[in-house]
């Protein structure tokens, strides 16, 4: 007897909901009519490329989802470190957050320093080290050789300064 | 022609550009080496250092990266039995035996002169075959393209396998809807925007070339729970020298598989992974009886073999980028964005308008294959040694890599926060083994599809009749419901088989 929940059925079930989300907001598109603007009339407006993919899409989700095909399970989901996973999403849109405010040196700094640590690096020194110096010589790297400027320091001390 | 070699070469020959060309051999071969970074991760890290140069000196660095990370990723094959990309698993097969018989430097320069001479001998042929095509392009019409471009996505799907091509369609159409995101080109609506003002130019081809595959393969260590220690491969590579017995013996192999491996690049979807399996299933089958039985065990033709042909296949696959604009794979449809980043509209205008950067293109790849011969050889042992950079200093600056890369190019942080997204969908998506490269060849190809369709339907004044009506059209479009039938048809009349039996 065949599980049922396939890591296909799984995703195919995700992309279903993926693609019935876009077909929702397809309707949003203002039609042909609705748009004066246009002076060229064509067989295609905007809304019909997205029209025709909704429909693909569920087509194709449906037929991955009650395809008997056999699969494979190929990585069985307990052995992951979910929890690692996150703290590294998190680690990354903080980044984005505070790469402006924080400046690029301390904000990659941080960056790097928390992801070595979460990793498992436990020795201070080397990681404050590595960190700093590779931020350090990225800005410089970018800032002096390629002419790519990057706000190096936090805002509060840019505001100091001016 | 001789006027596009010499447009070529003065374009090659400064110092600037070989400097790019050296870098982008070195710094692909380096990324192709760590494992599950292959080409396509390679070049997107790559492109935020490109978009900083000129279109030709960054379009060769580029290239260089891609022939480069396929050089390295059969290093690591051979070294470590651990092949970065699944076009050099076929390199592992016997490249790994060798090594574990004591003759690893034999193995590398074996793998080495083999990819050279694949290389060369593609380059060779890409210097006929891409003017020639382009030259016939000129007379494609919208329709045409249409339908070419309709070739190329349904073939990337159909050959990934018949039990693998429902997800894969699945990811091309999940690619071509990501592609309508933002301000529609001719109406100048806004499409699935939310209202996010970040999203009226739609989403970023480097972002989601990033996300998809360099970020989400360093999550996806991260997200591993074994802290498996790296093989670090044989600390005595032995001796490199091939003696001319052996060489004799590669030669034949390397020449046809060669020939193969570019005529297989040339098929949108085939590339270099299917080039690579093929030369080795043939060469095994050449071989005769005692040679044949010696694949697998580390016998040289079964290491030249895939070498030369992925190494072919990667140039061949050049040849729809240039002449036609249409990417056959999903690594030549990140090059293809980049050109086109570069106001490099790549097809038979390329030729026309910017000579310089498709003749450059081509005269680099042979000046790279003896970079990556003459430099980056010796050179393996150290490069090797890098791989020794424990994970936990490595992933987080893959991930910094790809984060400040494409925030390099927009200076927004909102890009960021759209990375972080896709890289955890495509984390998820690739845990229940959907295929990410159909996705990024919809993508790119999304916008063109839709746009030649628009303008073959003014053309024909709304009527849908080109699609049977205009010959070329028309055959384009049964090739591609061919290809996409025949895994179907197959599977079908197997099991009928199978059933009779019984």
């Amino acid at each position: 007897m065949k599980p049922l929940l396939t890591h296909n059925r799984i995703g195919g079930f995700l992309l279903l909901i993926f693609c019935l989300t876009y077909a929702a907001l397809s309707q949003r598109i203002p039609s042909i009519e609705a748009v004066q603007s246009t002076t060229m009339p064509s067989g295609m407006d905007a809304a019909s490329m997205p029209f025709f993919l909704s429909i693909l899409g569920i087509l194709l989700s449906l037929w991955v989802i009650f395809d008997r095909a056999p699969t494979k399970n190929t990585q069985p989901a307990k052995d992951l470190n979910w929890w690692r996973f996150i703290m590294f999403l998190a680690l990354m849109l903080g980044y984005g957050w505070g790469i402006r405010p924080l400046g690029f040196l301390l904000s990659t700094s941080l960056f790097l320093l928390i992801g070595f640590r979460i990793l498992g690096e436990k020795r201070i020194t080397l990681l404050v080290a590595v960190s700093c110096t590779i931020a350090l010589a990225f800005w410089l790297l970018m800032s002096q050789l390629l002419g790519v400027h990057l706000e190096p320091l936090p805002s509060i001390l840019r505001l100091l300064d001016a | 022609m001789l006027e596009g070699i010499l447009t070529g070469l003065d374009t090659v020959f400064t110092l600037q550009n070989i400097l790019f060309l050296m870098t982008g051999c070195f710094a692909g071969t380096f990324i192709g080496m760590l494992p599950g970074l292959g080409p396509m991760s390679a070049i997107a890290l790559m492109i935020p250092i490109a978009s900083t140069l000129e279109p030709s000196a960054g379009i060769i660095m580029m290239a260089a990266v891609y022939y480069g990370a396929i050089f390295g990723g059969s290093t690591s094959s051979i070294l470590i039995n651990a092949p970065g990309v699944a076009s050099t698993v076929a390199t592992s097969f016997d490249g790994y035996p060798l090594a574990q018989q004591g003759k690893a430097g034999k193995a590398l320069a074996i793998a080495a002169v083999a990819s050279f001479s694949g290389g060369l001998i593609a380059a060779l042929m890409l210097m006929v075959a891409a003017p020639f095509l382009a030259g016939i392009s000129l007379s494609f019409q919208s329709t045409d393209y249409f339908a070419l471009i309709t070739l190329g996505l349904v073939c990337v799907a159909a050959f990934a396998g018949s039990s693998t091509m429902p997800k894969a369609l699945l990811m091309t159409v999940v690619g071509l809807m990501l592609s309508t995101v933002g301000t529609d080109q001719i109406q100048g609506v806004p499409r699935f925007t939310l209202g996010v003002i970040d999203l009226i130019d739609g989403i970023s081809f480097l972002l989601l070339v990033m996300a998809t595959f360099a970020l989400s393969e360093a999550l996806l260590q991260i997200l591993k729970k074994s802290d498996a220690k790296i093989n670090n491969g044989p600390a005595n590579l032995g001796s490199m020298k091939v003696s001319k017995q052996e060489a004799i013996d590669i030669a034949p192999p390397i020449i046809r598989s060669s020939v193969l491996g570019f005529f297989i690049g040339l098929l949108p979807g085939a590339g270099a992974t299917i080039a690579s399996f093929l030369s080795y299933g043939t060469e095994q089958q050449l071989a005769g009886k005692a040679k044949g039985k010696l694949f697998g065990h580390g016998s040289l033709r079964g290491l030249a073999a895939p070498e030369a042909a992925n190494n072919a296949a990667a140039t061949g696959s050049f040849v729809p980028l240039l002449a036609l604009g249409i990417p056959g794979s999903g690594t030549t449809a990140i090059l293809l964005g980049a050109l086109i980043a570069y106001g490099v509209q790549p097809g038979p205008l390329l030729y026309i308008n910017h000579p310089e950067v498709f003749w450059g293109v081509i005269i680099s790849m042979w000046l790279g294959n003896v970079v990556l011969l003459v430099i980056n050889l010796p050179l393996i042992p150290y490069i090797a040694r890098l791989l020794t950079i424990p994970s936990q200093f490595l992933l987080p600056l893959i991930l910094f890599f790809s984060l400040i890369g494409v925030y390099f190019i927009s200076f927004n942080s909102f890009d960021i926060q759209l990375m972080v997204l896709f890289a955890a969908s495509a984390v998820v998506l690739r845990l229940l083994a959907f295929p990410m490269a159909p996705m990024i060849l919809g993508f790119i190809l999304g916008g063109m599809i839709e746009e030649n369709l628009r303008r073959a339907l003014l053309i024909y004044d709304n009527n849908w009749s080109f699609l049977w009506e205009r010959p070329l059209t028309f055959s384009i479009l049964v090739i591609a419901a061919m290809v996409l039938l025949w895994p179907l048809l197959r599977t079908y009349l197997l099991k009928r088989a199978q059933e009779s039996a019984r």
